[in-house]
């Protein structure tokens, strides 16, 4: 299932109107329905076993005087 | 004297500071190339004459006076076309851009003109540093100065091509997924991608926050250093930036390899991804000169190379996508095809996604740091494969994901492009040296050993 939760052009569809994507040309729909196909490949390969503890490489620090 | 076009930056800077050599002749003489090149290179998006005339009068006084400020003194360079210079419009080479001109200049473009450097222009890139080539901006793309019916590389691809046919000594790029190194690369340029946080990226348009670096771009590996001693070190206003000294990269050029334990990364070209021959061949060529001239080679393993591209893609599409979000909503339709095309895909990936290759970075990180204990460099390919022509777009679209550069990126080290060679057809050929975080001057050190002990730097394209 591409993207894992959108499947059909009419969720895809619904998705872009929900996240503010309301100018598409019909080319670019198809663009954005081609992307929703590649986000799959995008993200096929990352691993998904981390341990819940096992930290992001976060770059966030809180100012030493807060 | 090296005809202008060809000089590197020490010579150039030892005979204006013996005044010589005029830096305003230096800088007539190479905006006459451009002149007479640019039509087919397309590695300009805008000169800036008369800052630059402006630039090279003053130093020429300055240099008199016996003011002089050091080697980048008078030396003319070029800027990728998403860092600011005050007054000047930065486009990234995008629709959305244009009539942008910034009031104040990157930290890089302050560190160059306090230098002394003389900016000549704003070089074309990749729109947005991503994506490319285009065919439906504003600018056309740069075309290879090697044989212009090929591809650049990108993103950085103008001051590649720029440096490449000896319209500049040196430029700035940046280099996120691979954008100095590659055009570099393909290019046959010395370009190198710093440790994340060695140079601020201020004024600079982002790409993507955890990956952005700002490198340079030059013919010689000396003249790289010099660049980015000038351009590297703290800086407050950059929240990534790294408070750490900064040494003088280009202090000792001669130090010579013996000894050096050298970490031969074969795995990501032999296996992960099979490299074209003529590629493989050259590096491995490069690194037996490495071991010939007192190197200790031995292989390195780290990860496999896909799951640092599935880091690399993540990160990039989803923090590409958070900048550009505003504008692909409401101005969808200013963007070229290639790189919305390219940003799309960040609207559907999750958030646990994301988190997840912040994770997996994390672990890559730790990986090559354990992997590196015993090594001070480590080599390998750069693209896996030699220029593509620029009008196939099935073969760059092949070949465009084919290199080893994000690697480096992921995991914040320096990492530097080198030639270490020509195709059977004339063109360039690539490997990357690596070096552990902070530590440019290992990187350079070997890069310099390899680049005296050959003569690839002395080849020039067949322009003129």
């Amino acid at each position: 299932m591409p993207g894992g939760y959108l499947t059909t052009r009419e969720e895809i569809e619904a998705f872009a109107r929900r996240t503010g994507l309301t100018r598409f040309t019909p080319e670019q729909m198809e663009e954005f329905s081609r992307a929703a196909l590649y986000m799959g490949d995008l993200i096929a390969g990352l691993p998904r076993d981390f341990a819940p503890a096992e930290e992001p490489a976060h770059v966030f620090r809180a100012r030493e005087e807060a | 004297m090296t005809d202008l076009a060809w000089m590197g930056i020490t010579e150039a800077s030892s005979l204006m500071r013996g005044r010589e050599l005029s830096p305003v002749e230096y800088v007539e003489a190479l905006f006459r190339r451009a002149d007479a090149l640019d039509d087919r290179l397309h590695a300009y998006i805008h000169p800036t004459r008369e800052i630059a005339l402006r630039s090279a009068r003053e130093a020429e006084a300055e240099i008199a006076a016996g003011r002089y400020r050091g080697t980048l003194h008078g030396i003319p360079y070029g800027l990728k076309d998403i860092i600011d210079y005050a007054g000047v419009p930065t486009t990234a080479h995008s629709t959305l851009l244009e009539g942008n001109v910034p009031d104040r200049d990157a930290a890089v473009t302050e560190r160059l003109t306090a230098a002394g450097c003389v900016l000549m222009g704003k070089m074309a890139t990749h729109e947005f540093a991503l994506g490319g080539p285009s065919w439906d901006l504003p600018w056309p793309p740069p075309r290879n100065p090697w044989n212009t019916d090929h591809f650049t590389g990108g993103s950085s691809s103008g001051s590649a091509a720029a440096v490449a046919a000896g319209l500049l000594p040196a430029a700035l790029g940046t280099d996120t997924g691979g954008s100095v190194r590659g055009p570099a690369s393909l290019c046959g340029i010395v370009g190198m991608k710093p440790t994340y946080g060695r140079v601020s990226r201020r004024g600079v348009f982002p790409l993507a926050f955890t990956l952005d670096t700002v490198g340079p771009l030059t013919r010689t590996v000396e003249d790289n250093a010099l660049l980015l001693t000038a351009i590297a070190g703290h800086d407050p206003l950059d929240p990534a930036s790294a408070r750490v000294p900064v040494p003088d990269f280009a202090a000792d050029p001669g130090a010579g390899v013996r000894g050096l334990r050298v970490g031969l990364i074969r795995h990501f070209y032999a296996k992960d991804m099979v490299a074209d021959p003529e590629v493989s061949g050259a590096v491995e060529e490069a690194v037996e000169v490495l071991a010939g001239l007192g190197a200790e080679v031995r292989e390195l393993q780290l990860e496999p190379l896909e799951l640092y591209a599935a880091c690399s893609r993540t990160l990039i599409t989803s923090e590409a996508y958070a900048v550009h979000e505003k504008w692909l909503r409401e101005r969808p339709d200013d963007y070229g095809a290639s790189l919305r095309q390219r940003l799309l895909p960040g609207a559907f990936v999750r958030a646990v996604d994301y988190v997840h290759a912040t994770r997996l970075r994390r672990r890559l990180v730790e990986q090559f740091e354990h992997a590196m204990e015993g090594f001070d460099v480590a080599v390998t390919v750069s693209s896996m494969d030699p220029p593509p022509r620029i009008e196939d777009a099935d073969e760059i679209a092949r070949t465009y994901p084919r290199q080893a550069r994000q690697p480096f990126n992921v995991i914040g080290v320096p990492a530097l492009a080198l030639p270490v060679g020509y195709t059977r057809s004339g063109l360039p050929l690539s490997m990357q040296i690596a070096g552990r975080a902070f530590e440019e001057a290992a990187v350079y050190r070997a890069a310099a050993a390899y680049e005296q002990a050959t003569d690839w730097i002395s080849r020039r394209p067949p322009l003129d």
